[in-house]
């Protein structure tokens, strides 16, 4: 009796599935020997040929494969990609799945493959194709023609194993390679009449000021003169402020990437920190006393940056003086009256001279598009995306269609830098709303620095008063970094990106991310005061910890892999 | 009389304390989401401005505009409706018919089979076994990656058979064998019929973890038909956070910097409203006695 029951409700339960099993099961098309035009002619293939290639969708885009953009591609290459799209929130997770099944698709594109990933499934388990054939102008003249304005951008893609496995994002964001940034809020500055200040003790003064001589004039001790958050694209306060003492390319957040931005610096071309040295501890020591006479917002460690904005905009008259982020944006409304009043400061001389404006590379961005080892399409598919990398093809996939979207700029047009434009925008690029025109993010495509930078803008002064409203913010930004930050730049202070062996990795994933957590912790904890900065034994202690958390093995590391790349 | 009136008096007191007690249980419950609809029905800015704290600022529809005209929504509400009825049915089933032979002392095995199934909930296989499981039976990027895989907690099991165990006596069963009942004629006519409180609890548990279920159709499933409400949701946050983003519509960035603030309280409030309606209907079968009657003696 019960035998049967068991029975009957088995093939209950498998049956659907069986049914379902077999309907899905596909036919292993026999796949043609593919004939190929000359590189550099369209379209690509002689007869029409079909490609899988997996995409990581972002929300803006309705649909892949009946994309505009896609269509145009089809027309011109004759090559019709079949994409699989996949939410973008799942990409990493997926990838793995999909790799672990054995059913790949052609290509994987947007998945952002980072190195160890590369490592992993290209040089270890052989998934990926290495593409090293590819890197010539004899394949992808476009994007050779791209990487001349990235300069060691394809030793950047180049695997420890000697191969590359993927194509780039090229991105040249000139502002964000000063992204460190303060910002004052001016009328503040003209109500107490004092200058733009210049000097950290300068500085002090104007924070002073703003406490004790009511800025806002409302009566009221409510002034804020230094706020910043701990979540945000460069809210810290002491990501600017600390380099006033010595150079500290330092996030406090701690769920930061370990590898990067932990006060690693070079230091006579080996690796080295700032966070222990005492130069390191008076800017700490500096941000205490802020902190300490309540110049400094005391949620400063603990917020986001959309609590900051709410701190800048909710009162009725202002009360923050001094807000870092990467731009205006951060901490304001955009193109509401604070917005338009903050102004950019250049980075502030110490006691002792130190004035750095920490840089931030613009390498390539690795794993955007990746082949599956069995591929039988990895010309076709090459020469297809080539294609993007050529500023039309970028402004295609990133804007929209020439003469609706962009078009090239009129004879007289001047661009962000000052030189002759190379493009102009006829509609504002939005990822806001989605839409299938375009694909908006761009995955393989070089927006380089020329390019950008070519970008038409209206010529017009600061006295403009437009020319602080967000409709002029491109060419702000671009001021604002040339003019304040690039001058204090020292890219030979800035450790490269470093690349390690799978062991190495392995071995050292541990110890990075407990020292890293440690520097943070610290770092955060001396400025706050709950570690007192000025008490040498303290200090020491710290230090002492440091190198009991493996800080010299580190190092070591660090400094094995810069000579086996730069030397 | 006096005795009674000191009571009485006493009685007043602490009525009044337990009833301020729970008044003030009720507004820290009640506050938070009074608060979230509040916010969803205000202007953007206002919230940013934390202006809001009970009644919504300047009436505003603009973050219901965005969730609603999104094309997928709609597909999105249907499916999460199918994966929640359909799932439940299907759980609700599955669960009864395991519990049910493991809450009878003769079933023979029964430890065994209870102890592997206790075993599943401290260890599992891991995503990419479950993934290749799902990809093999030939489920995967179908309704049933989301209904089958995970169709039955461990935990719901347990509850069901000490439930059964409690409730269904061993009388009962011998009175209907003697009639000459079978098995499966005594689960039908005196198992389910007895069982109405646990079925609702279950069916509730599978309704909101169901309706839940978003990472489950991010791994399983490929066609954007086939979303859930949470995968369409999800994106509309994502669609809508401020990024600093180059030369971009202003206007466009000035909306969504103040709609990241709004959109998740609207998100919420469109999330949650489906289980709100269901729970009432659930809830009266809780508090019901449903034994009354069946044994006597």
């Amino acid at each position: 009796m019960k035998k049967t029951l068991c029975i009957v409700l088995l093939v209950a339960l498998l049956l659907p599935a069986s049914l379902v099993a077999q309907g899905s099961k596909e036919s292993a098309a026999a796949k043609s020997t593919v004939e190929y035009t000359p590189v550099g002619t369209f379209p690509i293939v002689k007869t029409p040929i079909t490609v899988d290639i997996m995409v990581a969708q972002p929300p803006c885009v309705e649909d892949y494969n009946t994309n505009r953009f896609t269509k145009y591609m089809e027309e011109l290459t004759g090559i019709k990609v079949n994409y699989i799209m996949i939410p973008e929130q799942a990409a990493t997770e997926k990838l793995a799945l999909v790799l672990a099944s054995g059913d790949y698709p052609d290509a994987f594109l947007g998945f952002g493959v980072n190195n160890t990933l590369e490592t992993t499934y290209g040089a270890q388990e052989g998934l990926f194709m290495p593409l090293n054939k590819f890197y010539s102008k004899e394949w992808m003249p476009n994007m050779m023609k791209a990487f001349e304005e990235f300069p060691g951008g394809i030793g950047f893609m180049t695997n420890i194993d000697g191969n590359i496995y993927s194509l780039p994002r090229l991105e040249g964001c000139y502002h964000c390679s000063n992204q460190a940034k303060l910002f004052v809020y001016q009328p503040f500055l003209d109500k107490l009449g004092m200058k733009m200040p210049t000097t950290t003790d300068e500085f002090y003064q104007v924070l002073k000021a703003m406490k004790e001589q009511d800025a806002n004039g409302n009566g009221k001790a409510d002034e804020i003169p230094l706020a910043g958050s701990i979540i945000g694209w460069s809210d810290q306060v002491e990501r600017f402020l600390l380099n006033s003492f010595i150079y500290t390319d330092l996030d406090t957040n701690i769920n930061a990437n370990a590898d990067d931005n932990v006060g690693y610096m070079m230091n006579n071309g080996k690796v080295d920190t700032a966070v222990n040295k005492p130069a390191f501890r008076e800017g700490l020591a500096f941000i205490n006393k802020l902190y300490k006479e309540g110049l400094l917002y005391n949620g400063s460690f603990t917020q986001d940056s959309s609590q900051l904005t709410q701190l800048v905009e909710s009162s009725a008259q202002p009360v923050v003086g001094f807000a870092a982020g990467g731009w205006r944006g951060q901490f304001a409304t955009i193109g509401g009256e604070r917005f338009n009043n903050f102004r950019a400061i250049a980075p502030l001389k110490g006691p002792k001279g130190a004035q750095y404006s920490v840089a931030f590379f613009q390498n390539p961005e690795i794993g955007e598009l990746v082949l599956s080892s069995d591929t039988k399409y990895a010309e076709a598919i090459m020469r297809y995306f080539d294609f993007m990398y050529s500023p039309e093809g970028t402004l295609l996939q990133r804007n929209g269609f020439k003469g609706e979207a962009w078009d090239w700029a009129k004879s007289g047009q001047v661009g962000l830098d000052g030189k002759p434009a190379v493009w102009q925008q006829l509609k504002l690029w939005n990822d806001k709303d989605p839409q299938n025109d375009t694909w908006i993010q761009t995955y393989t495509a070089a927006m380089t620095p020329s390019l950008k930078n070519g970008l038409a803008s209206k010529p017009m002064t600061q006295d403009n008063p437009e020319y602080y409203l967000p409709g002029n913010n491109e060419k702000t930004l671009f001021d604002e970094t040339f003019n304040l930050y690039k001058p204090y730049e020292d890219t030979s202070v800035e450790v490269p990106v470093l690349k390690y062996t799978a062991e190495e990795s392995e071995k050292f994933s541990t110890v990075k991310r407990e020292l890293a957590n440690y520097i943070r912790q610290s770092a955060v904890k001396f400025m706050v005061g709950s570690l007192n900065v000025n008490d040498d034994k303290v200090w020491n202690e710290y230090v002492a910890n440091l190198e009991k958390l493996q800080l010299k093995s580190v190092l070591d590391l660090m400094n094995t892999a810069y000579a086996r790349q730069y030397k | 009389m006096h005795y009674k009136r000191k009571e009485l008096a006493t009685d007043r007191v602490f009525s009044l304390v337990v009833n301020s007690f729970l008044f003030i249980s009720l507004v820290i419950v009640l506050y938070p989401l009074l608060y979230i609809v509040a916010c969803s029905f205000s202007e953007p800015q206002a919230v940013m401005a934390k202006k809001v704290w009970l009644f919504p600022v300047n009436f505003d529809l603009v973050s219901y505009k965005a969730v609603f005209t999104n094309k997928q929504i709609g597909t999105g509400y249907m499916n999460s409706l199918y994966y929640m009825v359909t799932g439940t049915v299907v759980s609700v089933l599955l669960t009864m018919l395991l519990a049910y032979p493991l809450s009878r002392k003769e079933f023979y095995g029964r430890s065994v089979v209870t102890k592997l199934i206790l075993f599943t909930m401290l260890f599992t296989g891991g995503t990419i076994p479950l993934y290749l499981v799902v990809r093999n039976l030939g489920i995967y990027d179908s309704r049933w990656a989301i209904i089958l895989p995970n169709a039955i907690t461990v935990w719901n099991v347990i509850i069901a058979r000490t439930f059964l165990q409690e409730n269904i006596s061993d009388e009962l069963y011998e009175a209907a064998e003697i009639d000459g009942c079978s098995d499966i004629r005594f689960l039908i006519s005196f198992v389910f019929p007895l069982s109405g409180a646990i079925v609702a609890v279950l069916a509730l548990f599978y309704a909101v973890g169901q309706w839940n279920k978003y990472f489950d159709a991010l791994l399983y499933l490929q066609k954007q038909a086939l979303y859930p409400l949470q995968i369409v949701l999800r994106n509309i946050l994502i669609i809508n956070r401020n990024t600093p983003s180059m030369t971009v519509d202003v206007e466009a960035a000035i909306r969504a910097q103040g709609l990241s603030e709004t959109i998740r309280y609207a998100v919420i409030v469109v999330a949650s409203v489906p289980l709100l309606v269901i729970y009432p209907f659930v809830q009266r079968f809780f508090v019901k006695g449903v034994m009354i009657g069946s044994v006597k003696g």
